[in-house]
């Protein structure tokens, strides 16, 4: 049987109350959907948006079309909700690298060891934006690229800090702390 | 309405005397800015700090001392293994915890043109002020605030000691004025007597890897590097080339804008080259292809900048084969 109209105008115009608003919503039929469906269509034209009917079905369509598309195996919960952010933020073209991958120190880097490193280099206040990977897992490096465990690029850029930058101790104090955290793995 | 005599009464100040306080407190905070530069280059002393960045903690130890003219630093990592950084002039070693040494050759430091950096730059991008008095290391401190006027950088917290203007304590912050790293002593003690044998590294017969720059005439391949955006404020340092047995050529270039700095380096990208992001701390390293005349090539952002501004400065790079 079709609710009362003005049960459906409160809702509409968030007015029922939270006890309200569950019955209205189990008890809800067809031509209930139908009547709030044609209001919130007037109600939108009358405030100036585009505004286009969902068509029926709409949700059931997109929810098969998701479960089709499949989950990726290979991400963790985190790495998921981060590879949304990053995605959003335009760097969908990268893979998850630690510091270890690009140091070059071991030729058996593996997803797991790569995803904690990641998780660990997150700051206590930001997050980091690792992000999403067009390969399905970030690459051992091959032997040849191997070598003494600093990452050659941060003693670098630390000689070029601590030279140009004002910031006295601090830059050999990031290395010397990132190395020492690397030894520890 | 209590302050509003008050109030005017600067107000009339400001109108008086044609400078407003607050620009003097930024001259000043400028000044003290100048002299910590010239007295972590010029005093003598051993200190143990504490270092934080994200949730790593790390305790250190510093020894600084100029000898015969020569600048010495030894900084020792006390907790967990033992890494070593040592600078004797333009020489410089870092013992890695697997015992294997990297030692840096030509990479002396600048004496004054720092300075002179901070007194010219600084105001223009950074928000400089005495923040009022604290305590470090039972020390004395005066707190400096430097704000970006964008953000494009990040913003420091800085402590300086007021007899020795030390750094004593410095934090790097976001945004939202939360600090992704800090650094602070927990004793300093001046003028220790320190000689050239408190800065030889043990002996050891492990491995000695050594980078050095090369003249760009000396690599196998060259290319330049084009940025199409810079943060406001940022220069060209340095820019240098090594030639690396297995890693082929790699181009680096330093910028900074006094304060902040990042480097950016390209090398020629193996099939199995990541392209990557990663955080630690304040220090951000992100990594992407670019592609020359079928050339693949890696370029490579290692800074202490936001995420954004690496984003923007990568993605209007452009590379030319020369």
């Amino acid at each position: 049987m079709s609710q009362n109209p003005e049960t459906l105008s409160a809702l509409l115009d968030d007015e029922a109350s939270e006890l309200e608003l569950r019955r209205v919503l189990r008890d809800l039929n067809e031509d209930d959907k139908h009547t709030l469906c044609r209001w919130q269509l007037v109600r939108d034209k009358m405030h100036g948006h585009d505004a286009m009917p969902v068509p029926e079905g709409f949700n059931a369509t997109l929810s098969a079309a998701l479960a089709a598309e499949g989950a990726p195996q290979t991400r963790a919960g985190w790495l998921t909700q981060a590879g949304r952010l990053a995605v959003a933020a335009s760097v969908a073209m990268v893979t998850v690298v630690g510091w270890q991958s690009w140091q070059g120190a071991d030729s058996s880097v593996t997803q797991p060891m790569l995803a904690q490193e990641a998780n660990q280099s997150r700051p206590l206040a930001e997050a980091a934006f690792v992000s999403r990977s067009f390969l399905p897992a970030p690459q051992a490096l091959p032997a040849a690229q191997s070598g003494p465990r600093m990452n050659e690029m941060l003693l670098r850029h630390t000689e070029m800090a601590a030279q140009y930058s004002s910031q006295g101790v601090v830059p050999y104090a990031r290395l010397v702390s990132m190395d020492a955290k690397s030894g520890e793995q | 309405m209590k302050w509003l005599p008050q109030l005017s009464a600067v107000v009339l100040g400001v109108a008086l005397a044609g400078v407003s306080p607050a620009v003097q407190a930024e001259n000043q905070a400028e000044s003290l800015l100048q002299q910590m530069t010239q007295a972590n280059r010029s005093l003598d002393f051993v200190g143990r700090f504490v270092y934080q960045h994200g949730a790593q903690l790390s305790t250190m130890e510093l020894r600084h001392a100029v000898i015969d003219g020569v600048q010495h630093q030894r900084l020792t990592h006390l907790d967990g293994p033992l890494v070593e950084f040592v600078r004797r002039g333009d020489d410089v070693v870092c013992l890695h915890p697997d015992k294997s040494t990297t030692r840096m050759r030509g990479s002396a430091i600048v004496p004054m043109t720092l300075g002179e950096r901070v007194a010219q730059g600084l105001p223009d991008y950074y928000n400089v002020l005495d923040d009022g008095d604290d305590r470090v290391a039972g020390r004395a401190a005066t707190r400096i605030r430097v704000a970006p006027l964008d953000d494009d950088r990040f913003g420091y917290r800085l402590w300086l000691d007021k007899d020795a203007q030390v750094l004593l304590k410095s934090e790097v912050v976001d945004a939202r004025g939360i600090a992704l790293e800090r650094m602070e002593f927990i004793s300093l003690r001046l003028n220790p007597g320190l000689t050239a044998d408190d800065f030889v590294l043990e002996e050891n017969d492990r491995p000695e890897r050594v980078i050095e720059s090369v003249p760009s005439q000396a690599v196998s391949a060259s290319w330049t590097m084009r940025l199409g955006w810079l943060p406001k404020g940022f220069e060209l340092q340095k820019q240098e080339w090594r030639q690396n047995e297995s890693h082929g050529p790699m181009l680096a270039q330093g910028y900074s804008d006094g304060l902040s700095a990042f480097t950016l380096f390209v090398e020629p990208a193996g099939a199995t080259a990541n392209e990557g992001v990663s955080r630690t701390g304040a220090t951000l390293a992100m990594s992407r292809y670019l592609s020359v005349d079928g050339q693949p090539y890696r370029l490579s952002f290692v800074g202490e900048m936001p995420q954004k501004t690496a984003e923007k400065i990568i993605a209007d790079a452009v590379l030319a084969n020369e």
